[in-house]
């Protein structure tokens, strides 16, 4: 009737704690570094708690069945009980959260020593109690005052993947989204073992969702292809984003439908399955639509601002996805060609005399201004790589050009404010202190691919010195090391990709010391 | 139309020279009347004075709309750039 596994477990630990030797030169328990040793001479890693439950546990359980015959009301009552000691997890999700009981979810979710075995106690409790709270009917403000109280408080125990989705989830019910996609964003930048797996597909599911809910069907397609591992709903959602980047066949809508039905959180995603069917006729009729409009204009145009105009509209209509770069391209080159076409810029010029305007070739220039800054603020859009930005001629180098400038002076800034508050030995919030941090990572991140390599090396030379020195200080001073070990994951990445041995050497060197 | 949003689809969308319904070489005496025109049969509801057609698709027009239009088409500047988004005609 006893599963042999824990004992196995329980006799591997104690020989592995008998042959502890050299373990973490500092009290607290570092994991995440570089391994050595065979598995038996291994510092211990993980919590081992919830084994010792377990083990306990079933002992108990088999004690109550053995005397179940004799006395069932209270062998039927230790079963229950056991229930909740050996499987809280499951009841706080199932029952607790759902039902918006934020002490109850709290307290099982700190039972939950198997689930949250990376990541157990504060953080744990909090995240429970956290999406108990966004479970919770009626007012929930003194509720969410009452939690944000009891997070903002200093705490001996560092932060970790589950204490950040559960700020994270406290700023999406407070209606900051952008807080909370950064929060969540940044979750998967940490080792795995600094949280724990429900915080991760909590943050997965949400990213996944606001992607959808932003229409940004490449950006779904990639995050649901990360994720799959993760959590069912990486599958519905990568099926939607086929769908709708062109994947339509009666076996996608019935594949789309199956993992809606799989997935988690149905009822909320009903409204993407239906809307993606029901836009499939009305996008096709768009199309047929746009495809007339486009060769018209309301009346005959002096060329070349006829053809660019055109382009300009077309961008302008094309939805996100595959087909922007070629857009954006295409309305590039088409201003370019007005840009250098002396004859009609002689022509408008004159026409702006004709109007009473004092300085025409000015307000011409202000016209270019317009057109370049529609030409970078579309170059945001998904689907414009930085394929189509260096094969957009003149404009398209601008456009590039002008987009790392602003990236990098924001950058500086934040990287410069961080290193102004290290100088001053201020500190901040170890949330708030995250959040820059996770912000400057991704912005990076978000421009890397679309700006190049050039940028990556300004960007990573801009940041690097400042944020490297504060997380090292947080790290050795805050002992807030799991998050330091995650700025140092990311700028040993980014240090490889910037061709920096010197730098990557040292990153290195500080992800070998673990968490 | 679309739902894409960009400040090109806006800039295009709500021209005012496209809003009223004119082309680009539209006098001052044409723009006024016609705005007053679009304002006098949107206040008494006629339902088929509201939609317009862009470039980008159909807009709909309101009284502040058309106000705003009639207000940027007055300043030569102002209406120069408009002119420059609605298309210099060929000659």
């Amino acid at each position: 009737m006893i599963n042999a596994l824990p004992i196995i477990w329980l006799v591997w630990l104690i020989v592995r704690a008998i042959n502890k030797r050299d373990g973490s030169p500092s009290r607290a328990r570092r994991v995440g570094g570089t391994r050595s040793g065979n598995v038996l001479m291994r510092p211990i890693s993980e919590r081992a708690g919830f084994l010792f439950v377990w083990f306990a546990g079933e002992l108990v359980v088999a004690a109550a069945i053995i005397a179940l015959p004799r006395s069932p009301m209270v062998s039927a009552s230790v079963l229950c009980a056991m229930t909740v000691v050996l499987l809280p997890w499951l009841l706080a999700r199932g029952v607790l959260i759902p039902l918006g009981l934020m002490r109850p979810s709290a307290i099982a979710a700190r039972l939950a020593l198997w689930t949250f075995r990376n990541d157990s106690g504060e953080g744990a409790s909090s995240l429970a109690a956290a999406l108990a709270l966004a479970h919770k009917r009626g007012s929930r403000e003194r509720d969410a005052e009452r939690l944000r109280a009891r997070l903002a408080e200093p705490s001996r125990i560092p932060l970790r993947g589950s204490k950040i989705a559960a700020h994270a989830v406290l700023a999406a019910i407070g209606g900051d989204h952008a807080r909370a996609l950064c929060l969540f964003e940044s979750i998967d930048s940490l080792h795995p073992l600094a949280g724990a797996g429900v915080a991760r597909r909590l943050a997965a599911r949400f990213r996944m969702a606001d992607a959808a809910s932003r229409r940004d069907w490449p950006a779904l397609a990639a995050q649901a292809a990360a994720h799959r591992r993760l959590t069912r709903s990486a599958w519905f959602f990568g099926a939607l984003a086929a769908w709708h980047r062109g994947r339509r066949s009666a076996w996608s809508a019935l594949w789309v439908r199956l993992w809606w039905i799989v997935a988690s959180g149905r009822r909320r995603n009903r409204e993407l399955v239906a809307a993606a069917f029901a836009a499939t006729a009305a996008a096709d009729l768009a199309l047929e639509q746009d495809a007339v409009g486009a060769s018209e204009w309301p009346h005959s145009v002096l060329p070349p601002f006829d053809e660019a105009l055109r382009s300009h509209a077309a961008l302008a209509r094309t939805p996100d996805g595959p087909g922007v770069g070629e857009a954006w391209r295409a309305c590039a080159t088409a201003w370019q060609r007005v840009f250098e076409d002396r004859a009609s810029a002689e022509q408008a010029i004159e026409r702006g005399k004709a109007l009473g305007v004092q300085a025409p070739a000015q307000m011409l220039s202000a016209f270019g201004s317009l057109v370049r800054a529609d030409l970078a603020s579309d170059a945001l859009r998904p689907g414009v790589s930085a394929r189509d930005l260096s094969d957009g001629g003149p404009l398209g180098v601008w456009v590039a050009s002008h987009l790392a400038d602003e990236v990098l002076r924001d950058l500086d800034y934040r990287s410069g404010a961080i290193h102004e508050r290290d100088r001053a030995r201020k500190q901040v919030p170890i949330v708030d202190d995250w959040v820059e941090l996770a912000t400057i990572h991704s912005k990076i991140e978000r421009s890397a691919d679309r700006l190049g390599d050039l940028f990556v090396h300004s960007a990573f030379s801009c940041v690097h010195v400042r944020v490297s020195n504060h997380a090292a200080r947080i790290y050795n001073l805050q002992e807030e090391r799991a998050i330091a070990n995650a700025v140092f994951r990311w700028l040993a990445r980014y240090a490889e990709r910037a061709g920096d041995g010197e730098a990557l050497e040292r990153y290195r060197k500080n992800l070998a010391l673990g968490f | 139309m679309s739902d894409v949003r960009s400040g090109a689809l806006a800039r295009l969308l709500t021209n005012p020279f496209t809003v009223l319904g004119l082309p680009p070489t539209a006098s001052p005496a044409e723009i006024e009347r016609q705005g007053q025109k679009l304002l006098a049969q949107l206040a008494a509801g006629k339902e088929a004075a509201a939609p317009y057609s862009s470039p980008v698709g159909l807009g709909q027009r309101t009284p502040d709309l058309v106000r705003w239009s009639i207000d940027q088409l007055r300043d030569p500047k102002r209406r120069f750039v408009h002119e420059l988004w609605a298309g210099l005609p060929s000659r």
